[in-house]
């Protein structure tokens, strides 16, 4: 894996590793690349499956009910004020 | 489970809390152990006999431990991770909240390998646990914390996750008897989503009747998991060895000498017993393992964007943006284990690559499903190895975590098809447990049970002798 790839996976990721961490992730998705290259092996049977229809997408009415307390949402906030979360200055 | 009812508020209560102390030093099977918080619980939501949920046998007073990974109102919830240290559970999951209104007592929170991405549990925040049988062994993973509990004696009951084989392989390692149950019949709410189509809350116990009083209340359907399935009510009738017939595999394929030898004596246990045996053929065994992975990380890598440092758990000091702070606490907060598959996950579906991996993977899954409901016409039940070796030691000298990967063909083809399967112990290999899975169609856990309490005919498992418990 070339790491111009690596470095392109991790920004996806929202990770930001040091280049050893990289390399050794590099090499553990390359192995793991490797073995996945014996499903471009598996050859598709003709023998009713593509007919399967998928089943639909469950979907729920909309129901209102009693959400938590917004003093409960920032409870397990590591940094609040005033009952909104804290963040660094994006400005 | 007699014994258990109501131990924790008898005469024997402060010996079993401190053997739970004195064994989890050893083991670190449990991260958080609040008995208090457990009886509050219990005094909250217990219905009492008369509210019960129709046909659900009472557990009051049945002690429960929780993996970390499922949600318990006042509770941690790490996952195992770093990047949700502190976290409380404001909530409980609806299979937590289900044994609590029928009396089960939630006293503990189980180690886990991170966000339940191992087959080892040696993959926490919190350390390694350690096999009970032999403490120089891994216990097995994702929910080894678990297993190891039930295995010990600390507790009789405990949930785990299962999506490739988390809560069968611990309980084949540990020699306890653990279910994954259909997908959709016990509801996810609750549980953090590691990967979502193949995630399911499984059960861990030592006995048969409190795995299935256990599953008894926590099934059916919930409006808060839109996935979860209604399923046949009525308990099974006890079956007809003469009239059931057990699918095995003539030529089980990559198996260490032990289990392949138990394997055997599994299969003439069962004709022992009565049943009708029948060879079969796994259908495209090497894709499974390939195909599994793929989707699961692809869903891992969605399912984990959520974890930002920002509305909870770990905050790295001194980040410049809001940016730099979620990049690091992603960096910082989450295992290798995590990232790589986190990593993969993002591979897998890049663009150009989608095909060659991805709908592919999901195709294979769609002609696995296929082709095991045809099986399952033809046989009742289908008897599996769980994993193709025994337990192996912890540490460099046993399996690498690449290994432990290609090993998980024959359970993650349950989780691929959604069907039930369950891990019961059927031997010994020196000091370490073997176990095997009986897999069956769609809501057929009632019969895998049946014919697991019938097994313990030939053989019946017992504690380790280290840790032989309070109660029996």
């Amino acid at each position: 894996m070339r790491e111009k790839e690596i470095v392109a996976l991790c920004e996806l990721a929202l990770l930001q590793l040091p280049p050893e961490r990289q390399k050794r992730l590099a090499q553990g998705i390359e192995e793991m690349v490797e073995y996945f290259q014996i499903l471009t092996e598996f050859q598709p049977e003709d023998d009713g499956v593509e007919q399967q229809q998928p089943s639909a997408s469950p979907l729920r009415e909309d129901i209102p009910s009693q959400p938590f307390s917004t003093e409960a949402l920032v409870a397990n906030a590591p940094a609040e004020r005033r009952n909104f979360f804290l963040v660094p200055n994006v400005l | 489970m007699g014994g258990w009812k109501s131990s924790l508020r008898g005469n024997q209560r402060e010996q079993i809390i401190e053997y739970i102390h004195a064994s989890n030093a050893t083991l670190g099977a449990l991260i958080e152990v609040d008995i208090a918080q457990g009886l509050a619980l219990q005094r909250r939501y217990h219905q009492g006999d008369k509210e019960a949920k129709a046909g659900v046998e009472s557990l009051v007073g049945v002690p429960l431990a929780i993996k970390d990974n499922i949600a318990v109102e006042g509770f941690q919830l790490s996952c195992g991770s770093r990047i949700l240290e502190k976290l409380r559970a404001p909530y409980s999951a609806t299979a937590v909240l289900r044994l609590l209104q029928a009396g089960a007592l939630a006293v503990a929170k189980c180690n886990l390998d991170e966000f339940g991405m191992g087959s080892d549990s040696q993959h926490s925040y919190y350390g390694p646990v350690k096999n009970p049988w032999n403490e120089d062994y891994v216990p097995g993973g994702s929910s080894g914390g678990s297993a190891v509990a039930v295995a010990a004696g600390m507790v009789p009951l405990a949930l785990g996750s299962d999506t490739g084989g988390s809560v069968r392989q611990p309980a084949a390692f540990c020699g306890i008897y653990g279910l994954k149950p259909t997908y959709g019949v016990i509801s996810r709410f609750g549980l953090v989503a590691y990967a979502s189509s193949l995630d399911t809350i499984g059960i861990l116990a030592e006995d048969i009747a409190l795995l299935r009083c256990s599953f008894q209340a926590m099934r059916g359907p919930d409006s808060f998991d839109q996935t979860t399935v209604k399923g046949p009510t009525k308990v099974a009738q006890p079956h007809d060895p003469a009239t059931c017939h057990i699918g095995y595999l003539a030529e089980p394929e990559g198996l260490e000498k032990p289990v392949a030898l138990e394997y055997q004596r599994s299969v003439e246990a069962l004709q022992g017993l009565g049943y009708t045996t029948r060879a079969i053929t796994l259908p495209y065994l090497r894709y499974i393992s390939p195909a599994y992975y793929t989707i699961a990380t692809a869903e891992a890598s969605a399912n984990l964007a959520r974890y930002d440092g920002i509305r909870y758990g770990y905050q790295p000091a001194d980040a410049e943006s809001a940016e730099e702070l979620t990049r690091r606490a992603r960096s910082e907060g989450l295992g290798d284990e995590v990232q790589l598959r986190i990593l993969l996950g993002n591979y897998v579906l890049r663009e150009g690559f989608q095909d060659r991996y991805y709908l592919r993977a999901q195709y294979i899954r769609k002609m696995l499903r296929h082709k095991m409901e045809l099986l399952f016409r033809g046989i009742q039940a289908l008897l599996l190895p769980v994993f193709p070796s025994p337990p192996f030691r912890r540490g460099k000298e046993g399996m690498s975590d690449f290994q432990q990967k290609q090993a998980d063909s024959y359970t993650s083809l349950a989780n691929l098809t959604g069907q039930p399967a369950l891990a019961l112990p059927v031997a010994m290999h020196g000091d370490l447990p073997l176990g095997v899975q009986l897999m069956g169609r769609e809501h057929s856990e009632e019969l895998l049970m049946d014919i697991a309490l019938r097994y313990r005919r030939h053989y019946s498992p017992s504690r380790p002798p280290r840790y032989p418990g309070v109660i029996a």
